[in-house]
């Protein structure tokens, strides 16, 4: 009797141990998504939102790409590189034995074809695109040449170090060239990669499927199928994930995320992403909108004082962001962790007012984009916390808005004292957020992308040195010092970093966050 | 007949004329730039001139209407900026959702609002009619898309009777003929995706049959009313005939004309795409296209969209005035 309880136990024991090694990762199960809207095209070079990302990146690679949950990045279908003295010429390897879905070899010739259908205008493809992220960020490609079936070789105009990390965008993905040429401008609608997963059906508006892609170099991934849905409601979003009837969702309602954080079968994720929410003291002497007082550093570091962020990003971000303290987000590399934030101290703030000629403030505009942007939630609301804390010290500031379009329009323009803007990394390279949104080339009257007009040679020289450096270290350092300059002259106050957020049903394993909101479907599988 | 129809159809030419003008116009107009919208943080002003030369917004209004026009006149609404795809296309993959979901509902309400209607007026001042005619009036004044959360909370969540949200369950496989899921379904002798597309047009078919169904009693029951006091009812009920055949058959027919034209015209409001309802449902109908184009400034689209919807709504009136002369033999057409 005693053996036979023993045998019972042992077995128990085993069985328990198995339920410890289920936890392993599963193969099988359909995934399925709930999507805020439909992607509007699924061609990698052809797309600029986030929703149409997320599908593209399920079924096409890049030569690198990022370190899954970092701005980091790897080799993926090419496994190393080389790059010339001169900094301007990239030779890629590219990884052998990779085949596209529809059977296609995936080589040098790919290669080309992808990348020359975007920027060659006498290339048969190029009819069929819009290709505006090329323009955006690749502009300073050269050539694309093929050195033999497994080598491609990348000649750039101007030194560039961003261009590896730009390399992992889903921009410069790879697209089968048979497919290409067989669908021409049906391409977008019938994609073809190397990814993971290969493209099934999409019914527009309703619903997009993906199937495990068999014959994947890095092996089969571990679901069988994802389907995307479209439910463009978030409270109808978290009924469905709550139902079980989808696995999980993008873009939760704020308000709903207690409701989350109560419910035992759903995981909510986040991360901060890397975006910032700012607010920009213009002080270009030569734009229509320039106020005397913004050009004294103690007025701006009295705003930075005057304003309080925490405040701010608790009710009005609800919870969805996290305070700035920098232009870059710490999610991204070369972020200067060491610089202390101006603390939130009007007496200070009116001080320092005092010290620069302005004891009783001044009277000036706040500008405020009408629409609600993934860095800044409800922009007139934060406009009028603003507009208190700085009432407080004694400026008064009037609210101004306008149509989104024109908004962008005139602030380039310079026409605003004061603005509220943000903006979204497109590689996760600091040089994204720090050479276009505050160097002294970017704050052209009409065309600025730095809109505080904040001009400093100091901060020029190294943002260019860490454009063409290729030493990894040497760069980060650059950033950090370009961040101590920023925050010592404070054109900003920088707001806020809005996190990323999606919810999952428990039994959902193996999905990463990434800090540019890219998917990586591979490693996700499904518990039982 | 067909003269009358003919002369009709006729007089529809200067009214989608007109419609097409002023949505010409109108989304012009408003302000917003689909380069700039599309461009966003990123505008790099060639790339947003190319655009416009590419699209052709750079040239003056009335070239622009023109090239439109002498295009739609030849059946072609275009391209969508967004997506790249010919506007009709994507105009008629998304109006059988549209479709189904209105002819769903629009049965719904005709049977519940008749019936209640008509009760409503045989048992005048009853409480039955008291609690109808509230209903009505709270049917009417009920925002759908808190009407559509409860019913998704109640029957999809709490009960778990019902799917929440979409057309059919993902993982069920349905061929696709004319779009019209239930129709498919029979033609495909598919019984498992049509039970599921019935149930999944439950929940949507009432949230946006409410409206039309109280406005369908209340029109139900003041036509009844008045038809009921008439003298030929009261003749009719002298010469002993059953209650039921006088109210049926003479009273229901005499009073059918303006029901008819209240189903028609909330029939033909529906087609145009119901934007909250089909948001909320996550429906991929013909309102939720209309307005992803007007955030998107997708002039070609919201142009084909809405020209399309009038269209439409015209054929519904035309269709609704010549069932008149089938219900009232006395209206002829000329």
């Amino acid at each position: 009797m005693r053996k036979v309880l023993l045998l019972v136990v042992g077995v128990f024991l085993v069985l328990g141990a198995g339920f410890v090694w289920a936890s392993e990762p599963r193969y099988g199960g359909t995934l399925i998504y709930g999507s805020a809207g439909d992607a509007t095209r699924l061609d990698p070079a052809d797309v600029t939102d986030g929703i149409s990302i997320t599908r593209t990146d399920a079924m096409f690679e890049g030569l690198v790409r990022y370190k899954p949950g970092t701005t980091e990045i790897e080799p993926w279908l090419a496994e190393s590189w080389e790059v010339s003295e001169d900094g301007l010429t990239f030779t890629f390897h590219l990884r052998k034995g990779v085949k596209f879905h529809d059977g296609t070899d995936f080589n040098a010739d790919a290669v080309v074809y992808s990348f020359k259908r975007q920027f060659d205008p006498n290339h048969p493809f190029h009819q069929y695109g819009e290709w505006a992220y090329w323009q955006w960020m690749f502009s300073y490609v050269k050539d694309v040449e093929k050195v033999d079936d497994y080598t491609v070789r990348i000649t750039l105009s101007q030194p560039n170090a961003s261009f590896l990390t730009s390399m992992a965008m889903f921009t410069v993905a790879i697209v089968s060239p048979t497919a290409c040429e067989k669908y021409k401008g049906d391409f977008f609608k019938n994609p073809v990669g190397t990814g993971p997963f290969k493209f099934v059906e999409w019914v527009k508006d309703d619903h997009m499927t993906v199937e495990a892609f068999e014959d994947y170099w890095g092996g089969r991934p571990y679901l069988d199928r994802i389907i995307f849905r479209v439910i463009p409601d978030p409270s109808v979003r978290l009924l469905e994930l709550e139902k079980g009837s989808i696995h999980c969702m993008e873009y939760p309602n704020p308000d709903d995320l207690e409701r989350i954080a109560k419910n035992p079968d759903l995981v909510l994720l986040e991360l901060p992403g890397i975006n910032v929410g700012y607010l920009a003291m213009n002080m270009g002497e030569d734009t229509p909108g320039f106020q005397k007082p913004f050009g004294d550093v103690r007025v701006r570091r009295a705003i930075n004082h005057a304003i309080n962020k925490k405040a701010i990003v608790e009710h009005l971000y609800k919870g969805t962001a996290i305070p700035a303290k920098n232009p870059i987000p710490p999610t991204m590399w070369g972020y200067n962790d060491d610089i202390k934030d101006y603390e939130y101290d009007p007496e200070k703030a009116k001080a320092l007012l005092a010290e620069a000629g302005y004891p009783n403030g001044f009277e000036t505009t706040l500008w405020v984009m009408p629409v609600s942007r993934p860095y800044m939630f409800d922009p007139p609301k934060i406009a009028e916390a603003i507009q208190a804390d700085l009432e407080e010290v004694g400026i008064r500031a009037n609210i101004y808005t306008v149509e989104w379009g024109t908004y962008l329009q005139e602030t380039e323009a310079g026409k605003h004292p004061m603005c509220l803007l943000g903006w979204i990394g497109d590689n996760g390279d600091p040089d994204n957020f720090l050479y276009v949104l505050l160097d002294k080339d970017n704050a052209i009257v009409g065309s600025a992308g730095n809109v505080a007009f904040y001009r400093n040679d100091e901060l020029h020289e190294i943002l260019i040195k860490a454009q063409q450096t290729y030493d990894q270290k040497e760069r980060e350092a650059l950033y950090r010092k370009a961040q101590e300059i920023i925050h010592n002259d404070a054109p900003w106050v920088p707001l806020a970093h809005a996190k990323l957020q999606m919810v999952f049903r428990k039994n959902v394993k193996g999905f990463v966050l990434h800090p540019l909101d890219r998917k990586y479907f591979q490693s996700v599988w499904l518990e039982e | 007949m067909v003269r009358y129809v003919l002369r009709r159809l006729l007089f529809t030419i200067p009214v989608l004329f007109g419609v097409s003008l002023v949505v010409f116009l109108v989304v012009r107009l408003a302000p917003g730039d689909p380069a700039k919208v599309m461009a966003g943080e990123h505008a790099s002003l060639e790339f947003i001139e190319a655009m416009r030369v590419r699209w052709g917004l750079d040239r003056p209004l009335y070239v622009q209407y023109g090239i439109w026009l002498s295009r739609v006149l030849r059946g072609d609404l275009g391209l969508s900026i967004a997506t790249k795809a010919p506007v009709l296309q994507e105009v008629l993959e998304r109006f059988p959702a549209t479709l189904e979901l209105s002819l769903v509902a629009m049965v719904f309400a005709t049977v519940f609002g008749m019936a209640a209607g008509i009760l409503s007026a045989v048992r005048q001042y009853s409480l039955f009619d008291y609690l109808a005619m509230v209903g009505a009036l709270i049917g009417i004044s009920v925002p759908v898309f808190w009407l559509g959360l409860m019913l998704m909370l109640f029957f999809g969540l709490s009960l778990d009777l019902l799917p929440i949200s979409g057309r059919l369950d993902p993982g069920i496989t349905l061929r696709t003929i004319t779009g019209l899921y239930l129709l498919d379904a029979l033609l495909t002798r598919n019984g498992k995706a049509f039970v599921n597309a019935l149930a999944h047009l439950v929940l949507p078919g009432i949230a946006l049959g409410t409206i039309p169904m109280a406005l369908i009693a209340r029109m139900t029951r003041s036509a009844m009313l008045e038809v009921i006091r008439q003298d030929f009812i009261r003749t009719e009920r002298a010469k002993g005939l059953p209650e039921r055949l006088v109210i049926y058959r003479h009273a229901l027919q005499n009073a059918l004309i303006p029901i008819v034209t209240v189903i028609g015209m909330e029939f033909g409001l529906l087609l145009g795409g119901a934007i909250l309802t089909e948001t909320i449902f996550a429906w991929p109908g013909l309102g939720r296209y209309t307005v992803d184009a007007v955030y998107a400034r997708d002039y070609p689209a919201i142009q084909g969209a809405v020209l399309f919807i009038a269209c439409v709504f015209v054929v519904v009136n035309l269709v609704t005035d010549i069932l008149y002369a089938y219900i009232n033999p006395r209206i002829r057409y000329r």
